[in-house]
């Protein structure tokens, strides 16, 4: 995969001089694992409850994948049997809004008086969208309250707010920038050629997966469920065929690499915050257990 | 379109913002928005044609595939104040009918001042609009479960 990645950084014409590592006076940071990333936002649910208990208000912690079939596929899809299933997942979405409509929190919201759903919405959200900000890569600077529940407990684990807010959205930000370097590099335009010709004797016209996606997807002219699925495991099929999503797998790793070597201090930072939080979330979660099975 | 005169007032409030007065620091007057410079408060998307809370042009609790006249391509400053629910976050599209490039506002964010045109639609690579300015630019836009994606 390397030398796959090296050849198609020459296509493009970049360059692969290894940068200086800005981590190193950091300390030994990784990323973390699947568990521990559930951990963390199981613990954060658990502290915005409390907080919001103490406002007064019930607050019903979040699952962090509601739908555990919903997929993002940035590039192309690329898995036939998922397309067999879910198409360009409109039946996921259909019950992603159904579970927000009958949200616990939505409902109990709802339920409320004009009077306490100001005080509950300014208790979760703060009363002014100031104190925290950060300065996007992609451009912009996006701000949010210091004083809010969410920020009482990112607090509580993270304990350098300002700095979790603003290295979270940096890293969470920077993933569009690498895509679209992805989707720029001339080895994926003429992967995305390739897979324009597979649809065409496949009898669709797309020019790209995106563009495909968007066709199927509008909501004011619907597909209809069986060509939505047609279209999507063709699209799966062709992605397959003809290396586009192997192309596009290692462009990826490419350009993710060169991203986060350009900013490595925030995904350290980031990740140095995160295995900080660990153990404090361990303890959040274990104390909520313990409480909620007496 | 926007004069340089109501560009100009709505800085002076984006300042106002980015500096709480004692005023703001008791906080806001709570209430529906009223198209002047109040801060809502019903758990909505708000979208402004100025910076700084200034000329509320839209507010949603459910998506909007056609923002209205204008507030389409008219936005300068945006605020996701969501109630935490499984769609909270929400994306901004270039496009009506969530087509094009998008940005995407995570609950309690604002984006105060897009008028310094540097915020821009940094996802959906491939797509008409893509990393063009947010400013002026929103025509439609859906909530989903999160803007880590």
């Amino acid at each position: 995969m390397a030398l796959l990645a090296a050849s198609l950084c020459l296509a493009a014409g970049c360059t692969t001089a290894p940068a200086p590592d800005p981590t190193a006076s950091i300390g030994p940071v990784r990323e973390l694992t699947a568990r521990e990333t559930a951990l963390l936002h199981d613990a954060e649910q658990i502290l915005v409850r409390d907080c919001m208990r103490q406002h007064g208000f019930r607050y019903f912690p979040l699952p962090r994948n509601p739908v555990p079939e919903n997929r993002s596929f940035p590039y192309v899809i690329d898995d036939v049997a998922w397309a067999r299933r879910h198409g360009y997942g409109s039946d996921i979405q259909r019950r992603l809004a159904e579970l927000d409509e009958a949200d616990p929190n939505r409902r109990y919201y709802n339920s409320l008086s004009p009077a306490q759903r100001t005080a509950a919405l300014a208790a979760i959200n703060g009363e002014r969208p100031v104190g925290l900000s950060a300065r996007l890569p992609s451009g912009g600077v996006m701000a949010r309250s210091d004083r809010s529940c969410t920020s009482a407990a990112e607090r509580e684990l993270y304990r350098d707010l300002p700095t979790w807010y603003r290295v979270e959205h940096v890293t969470d930000d920077v993933v569009g920038l690498w895509r679209g370097q992805v989707a720029g590099d001339p080895a994926f335009r003429a992967a995305v050629g390739r897979w324009a010709v597979c649809m065409r004797e496949h009898g669709y016209g797309y020019t790209s997966p995106a563009l495909a996606r968007a066709e199927l997807t509008r909501p004011d002219q619907p597909a209809g469920r069986d060509r939505e699925i047609q279209v999507a495991v063709a699209e799966a099929t062709c992605a397959t065929s003809t290396g586009l999503a192997a192309t596009a797998t290692a462009l990826d790793q490419h350009y993710a690499s060169q991203v986060r070597r350009q900013y490595a201090p925030e995904f350290a930072t980031r990740q140095r915050l995160e295995l900080a939080a660990l153990p404090r979330a361990g303890a959040t979660v274990s104390a909520d257990r313990g409480t909620t099975t007496q | 379109m926007r004069t340089l005169r109501t560009i100009l007032v709505g800085l002076a409030a984006a300042a106002a913002l980015a500096v709480p007065t004692s005023a703001q620091a008791a906080g806001p007057t709570p209430g529906a928005p009223d198209g002047g410079n109040s801060i809502a408060f019903d758990g909505n998307l708000y979208a402004y044609r100025d910076p700084g809370f200034i000329g509320l042009c839209g507010a949603w609790s459910w998506h909007s595939s056609y923002w209205p006249t204008g507030c389409r391509n008219q936005a300068s400053s945006i605020w996701n104040n969501g109630y935490p629910a499984t769609l909270d976050d929400v994306n901004l599209y270039w496009g009506s009918s969530y087509t094009g490039a998008w940005a995407c506002i995570s609950q309690g964010d604002y984006w105060g001042d897009l008028t310094l045109g540097i915020e821009r639609f940094s996802w959906g690579a491939g797509l008409p609009g893509y990393m063009e300015p947010v400013n002026n630019n929103v025509a439609s836009h859906k909530w989903v479960t999160t803007c880590h994606q």
